[in-house]
C-alpha cells in the first residue's frame, strides 16, 4: 500500500463546515456546530470503534437484509449547492459524501485504503503520486470512471476560475497527468505530508462525472453526478434533499459488511432548524436519525426504541480567541487593546472554568483540551496540559493587578487610568454556543471584566470578524479538521488567531507540512503549541463529542472510521 | 367688561363640563372591576420594579452552576434555570426592564405621534399631506416588521428595541391625534380663543391638546402592552436584550430548549409577560369605556 506515514491522522472535517458562507475561515466554526465532528478513537476493530449502541439487536442477521426503507436525517440547514468544489458547507458535504467517492479512503484503524484507486505509489521525493484506478467503475450517468475523469476533477478543482475553497487543502498540487486510461499521476510543487490525509476526506475530493459537469455547467450543483453508493434524486429548496440507491454500486470499504448496493431505497436530509421540533419529529418517527442535543442524551439512552451511538473523541477544538489587528509591524503589538498585554490574555485563560462548563453545560460531552490540537488528531499529546492554563481565579486576579487594572469598587469592573476593563465578546446564535458564552461572560465578570456579549447569525459573525467594523475584543470559536495541518490552517485566516503569525510559530507549522515522519511531525506541533500557549494567543477549551440517535426500526446504521455516518449496511428491521 | 364675559363664558362652561366628565369617568372606571384589577396589577408591578434590587434574592450576575435545573421549592419558588440562577429573582429584575421598555417606547411613539398629529390636523395643507402620506406608508407595515427593520439598522440591544418599537408605533398616535384636532378645531371654545387672538401654539397646547388626551391615554395604555410584547418578541429572537439581562422574552427564549422537562424556566417569565400585558389591556379597555362619553352605560 501507499504512504502509511499518516495512518493515525484522522480526517473528517468537511462535514463540519457551516452552510452558505464562502470565506475560508468558515470551516472554523465547524466543530461547534452540531455537525459531524466525532471521530472514533484509535481502536483496532470496527465494533469497538463504533461506540455503544444501546438497544441494538445483538445478533447480526445471517441472511441478506431485504432492500427497502428510508433513512431520514433531521438536521438544521439546507445546502445551496451540492457541488463539492463550490461549497464548504457542512450540510452540503454530509450529503455529497454519499454521491462522490474519492480515490482513497480510510480503514477503521485509520490507514489509507483504495476506493476509486485500487493502489497508489509515491515517489521517494514525495512529489509524485501515481494512482492505479479500479477497472469497470461507472458514474451514475453510466459513463466510465477513468483517468480522464480524475484529471478533469482535479483540474477543475485547482482552476482559479472554480474558486474552490478546498484547493488549499491539497496544498501544492501542480498538475494531474493521464498515464493510461486507468493510471493517473499527480505532481506536487513541494512535498506536502497532509496530501493523502486531506484528500481522503470523502466528498470534497470525490471524482465528478466530466460528462455531467460539461452538460450541466453551473447546474451541476443542483443535480450532482458521481460514482458513490447513492445517487441524487431530488431536492426541495429549503426543505430536503433526497438520494436514492445506486443499484450498480460496488463497495470496497473494508469496514462495511455490504459490498454491493445499499439496502435503503432512499436517504433523505431534512431541514429542521428548531432543536425541539427535531426531537419531536424523531419521537413520532417522521425522521429516524439525528444528532442528539446534550440535554436529551439520558432520555434517549433510556428509550428502548432508540439506538444511541456515541464517540469517544473528536477532531475539533473549541476555543476563545482574541481579536487581532492587521499585522503590520512587530508581532506583539497586534492584539487589539486591552488584550495587547499578554497578562490580560493569561488572566482570561485562568479565569475560565472549562471543566465546570463541560460538566454543567455540555453534559460531559466534551474532552478538556489544554492545547489547540483536537483530541483525535495525530500530534495530540495530553502532556500539553503542563503548558496550558488551569482554572485559577487567584492567578487571574494577580495578573490583572500586575497589569495595572485595579478594583475600585465592589461590584463594578476593574479600572486603569479611569477606564473600565470592558470588552466586547462575540459568538454565533446557537443554543449550546450561547450558553457556553454566557458562563464565560459570568466567569470573567467574577475577576473584574465587564463583558458585553453579542450573538449573531454565524454567517454574519464570520463576515464581520476581522473586518473594519469588527468591534469585538474576543470571540468564542471552533475549528474542525482531522488533519494535524489544522495548526497551520487556523493561523492562516483573516481574523482572530488566524492573524497569529509570529516567526517562531510559523516556522514550526510550515516545517511540519513537509515532514512525513509521524513522530517528527507530532514533535513539531508540540513545540508550536508551546509557543502559542506561552503567548496565550487563544484559550483552548475542549474537543466536543457528538451523540447520534437512530430509531430501532432501522438496523445496522454505523459510525465509520472518521466518525462519518455509514448508511450502506443500514436496513429496515425485520 | 362685556367683551371679557363673552370671551370666558364658553371657557368656564367647558371647564365645568370637563370636571363633570372627569368625575363621571373616574366613577365609571372604578365601577369596572376588570379595569380596577388591571390597574392594581400594574401598581403592584410598578412597586416591584421600583424595589426590585431589594426584593430579588440574587443579582443578575450571580450564576451557580451546581444549582442548575432545580424545580420550584421553598428556597427557589420559581425554580432555577440552566445556569443555576433563581428565576424568581430574574422575573423580579425583569419587571424593571419590561416596564421601562413599555413606557419609553410608548413615550417615544406618543410624543412623536402627537406632535405630528397636532400640526397636521391644525395647520392642514402641505404639512398634513406630507405627514399623512408618511403615516400611511408606515401603517402599511406591521409594527413588528417595522421594529425588526429598525433593529436591523441600529443593531441589537434594549435601547434600540425601545427606539424601534417607538418608531414602529407612532403612526397610530399621529393618526388619532390628527382626527381629534380636526374635530376640536370646529368647537366653539377654540373659535373663541382664536377670535380673542390666541396664537396657534397656545391654542394647540392649552385648548386642543388637553381635550384630545382621553383617546390618547387609552391608546397609550394599550400601547404599553403591545410594546412589552414586541420587545419580548425581539428579545426572544435575539435582537433585544442581550445576556445576562433578565428580560422576560430573552428568558423565554433561552428556556425553550428545556420546555419538555424543566417547564418552570419558561413558565414563569411567560406568565409574567402574559399577566403584565393583560393588566395593561384591561386598564386600557376600562379607560376607553370610562373616557368615551358615548359609551356611558345605563
Amino acid at each position: 500500500m501507499g504512504n502509511r506515514d499518516e495512518r493515525s491522522d484522522r480526517e473528517q472535517m468537511g462535514t463540519l463546515l457551516v452552510a452558505g458562507v464562502s470565506r475560508r475561515d468558515l470551516m472554523r466554526v465547524a466543530a461547534a456546530m452540531a455537525g459531524l465532528s466525532g471521530v472514533a478513537v484509535v481502536t483496532p476493530t470496527p465494533s469497538a470503534a463504533s461506540g455503544t449502541a444501546v438497544g441494538q439487536a445483538a445478533a447480526v442477521p445471517a441472511r441478506q437484509p431485504s432492500p427497502g426503507g428510508q433513512m431520514i436525517w433531521g438536521r438544521a440547514g439546507d445546502p445551496d449547492t451540492l457541488d463539492p468544489h463550490r461549497t464548504n458547507a457542512a450540510v452540503a458535504s454530509a450529503v455529497f459524501t454519499n454521491i462522490f467517492d474519492p480515490l482513497v479512503g480510510r480503514t477503521m484503524d485509520l490507514q489509507f485504503e483504495g476506493l476509486v484507486a485500487e493502489r497508489w505509489e509515491i515517489s521517494p521525493d514525495g512529489l509524485q503520486y501515481t494512482f492505479f484506478l479500479r477497472p469497470g467503475l461507472k458514474f451514475h450517468d453510466g459513463t466510465d470512471v477513468n483517468a480522464e475523469a480524475v484529471k478533469f476533477t482535479f483540474d477543475r478543482l485547482i482552476d482559479p476560475a472554480t474558486e474552490a475553497e478546498s484547493v488549499s487543502w491539497i496544498g501544492p498540487l501542480d498538475r494531474t497527468e493521464v498515464i493510461d486510461p486507468l493510471t493517473v499521476r499527480m505532481v506536487l510543487r513541494e512535498p506536502f505530508s497532509p496530501f493523502l490525509g486531506n484528500m481522503s476526506i470523502a466528498g470534497y475530493f470525490g471524482i465528478l462525472s466530466p460528462t455531467a459537469v460539461q452538460q450541466l455547467g453551473d447546474e451541476f450543483g443542483q443535480r450532482p453526478v458521481g460514482s458513490g453508493p447513492f445517487r441524487f434524486k431530488e431536492r426541495i429548496t429549503g426543505e430536503s434533499v433526497t438520494l436514492e440507491r445506486n443499484p450498480d454500486y460496488q463497495n470496497f470499504r473494508s469496514y462495511v459488511t455490504n459490498k454491493g448496493a445499499p439496502y435503503l431505497d432512499e436517504l433523505v436530509f431534512r431541514n429542521i432548524p428548531e432543536e425541539q421540533t427535531m426531537v419531536a419529529a424523531f419521537e413520532t418517527g417522521e425522521i429516524n436519525l439525528l444528532v442528539v442535543p446534550p440535554r436529551q442524551v439520558p432520555d434517549f439512552e433510556a428509550n428502548a426504541d432508540y439506538q444511541v451511538l456515541r464517540f469517544e473523541g473528536g477532531t475539533n477544538i473549541q476555543f476563545l480567541e482574541f481579536s487581532m489587528l492587521e499585522h503590520e509591524g512587530e508581532f506583539g503589538a497586534v492584539f487589539k487593546p486591552p488584550f495587547d498585554d499578554v497578562r490580560l490574555r493569561q488572566a482570561v485563560a485562568h479565569a475560565i472554568n472549562a471543566d465546570e462548563i463541560i460538566e454543567r453545560v455540555l453534559e460531559g460531552l466534551a474532552i478538556r483540551n489544554y492545547g489547540p490540537m483536537p483530541v483525535s488528531n495525530n500530534g495530540y499529546n495530553p502532556e500539553i496540559e503542563t503548558f496550558g492554563y488551569h482554572y485559577d481565579v487567584d492567578a487571574a486576579n494577580r495578573l490583572l493587578d500586575e497589569a495595572g487594572w485595579v478594583r475600585t469598587s465592589d461590584d463594578g469592573p476593574r479600572e486603569r487610568d479611569g477606564q473600565p476593563l470592558r470588552v466586547a465578546f462575540w459568538t454565533w446564535v446557537s443554543g449550546v454556543q450561547e450558553r457556553v458564552a454566557q458562563v464565560i461572560q459570568n466567569q470573567l465578570t467574577q475577576v473584574g471584566f465587564q463583558v458585553d456579549l453579542t450573538t449573531m447569525e454565524v454567517a454574519t459573525l464570520l463576515n464581520r470578524l476581522g473586518e473594519p467594523d469588527d468591534t469585538s475584543n474576543m470571540d468564542l470559536m471552533g475549528w474542525g479538521w482531522g488533519e494535524s495541518d489544522l495548526l497551520y490552517m487556523m493561523t492562516d485566516s483573516g481574523s482572530g488567531v488566524g492573524r497569529y503569525q509570529p516567526e517562531s510559530y510559523r516556522r514550526l507549522v510550515t516545517q511540519a507540512r513537509q515532514v512525513t515522519d509521524l513522530q517528527e511531525r507530532a514533535n513539531l506541533y508540540f513545540e508550536a503549541m508551546k509557543v502559542m500557549l506561552a503567548d496565550a494567543a487563544m484559550v483552548p477549551l475542549w474537543t466536543t463529542q457528538l451523540v447520534t440517535g437512530v430509531r430501532t426500526d432501522l438496523q445496522d446504521f454505523k459510525l465509520g472510521p472518521q466518525g462519518t455516518y455509514v448508511y450502506v449496511d443500514a436496513h429496515v428491521a425485520e | 367688561m362685556a367683551q371679557l364675559t363673552a370671551g370666558t363664558l364658553p371657557e368656564l362652561e367647558r371647564q365645568r363640563e370637563t370636571r363633570r366628565q372627569r368625575r363621571l369617568a373616574i366613577g365609571r372606571l372604578r365601577a369596572n372591576r376588570l379595569a380596577v384589577a388591571g390597574g392594581a396589577i400594574i401598581l403592584a408591578l410598578a412597586l416591584v420594579a421600583l424595589a426590585a434590587p431589594l426584593l430579588a434574592a440574587e443579582d443578575q450576575d450571580s450564576m451557580t452552576l451546581e444549582n442548575q435545573f432545580l424545580p420550584p421549592s421553598a428556597e427557589h419558588p420559581f425554580g432555577t434555570d440552566d445556569f443555576g440562577r433563581d428565576i424568581l429573582s430574574r422575573v423580579i429584575l425583569g419587571s424593571r426592564i419590561s416596564l421601562q421598555v413599555g413606557l419609553v417606547a410608548v413615550g417615544i411613539a406618543a410624543t412623536v405621534g402627537t406632535v405630528i398629529g397636532l400640526l397636521a390636523g391644525y395647520y392642514g395643507g402641505w404639512v398634513d399631506t406630507i405627514s399623512q402620506w408618511a403615516v400611511d406608508v408606515m401603517l402599511a407595515f406591521p409594527g413588528l416588521l417595522l421594529a425588526l427593520g429598525v433593529v436591523a439598522v441600529l443593531g441589537p440591544g434594549l435601547l434600540n428595541v425601545m427606539i424601534a418599537v417607538g418608531i414602529g408605533s407612532f403612526p397610530g398616535y399621529a393618526r388619532l391625534m390628527r382626527g381629534q384636532v380636526l374635530a376640536l378645531k370646529q368647537t366653539e371654545y377654540v373659535e373663541a380663543a382664536r377670535a380673542s387672538g390666541a396664537t396657534g401654539g397656545r391654542i394647540l397646547t392649552r385648548h386642543i391638546l388637553p381635550n384630545a388626551l382621553s383617546p390618547l391615554i387609552v391608546l397609550a395604555s394599550l400601547g404599553v402592552a403591545g410594546a412589552i410584547l414586541t420587545a419580548a418578541a425581539l428579545s426572544f429572537i435575539g435582537l433585544g436584550a442581550q445576556p445576562p439581562s433578565p428580560e422576560w422574552g430573552a428568558m423565554l427564549s433561552s428556556g425553550r430548549e428545556y420546555l419538555r422537562r424543566e417547564w418552570w424556566i419558561t413558565t414563569f417569565p411567560g406568565a409574567a409577560i402574559a399577566i403584565t400585558v393583560l393588566a395593561f389591556n384591561l386598564l386600557g379597555d376600562g379607560l376607553r369605556d370610562a373616557l368615551d362619553p358615548r359609551a356611558t352605560r345605563g
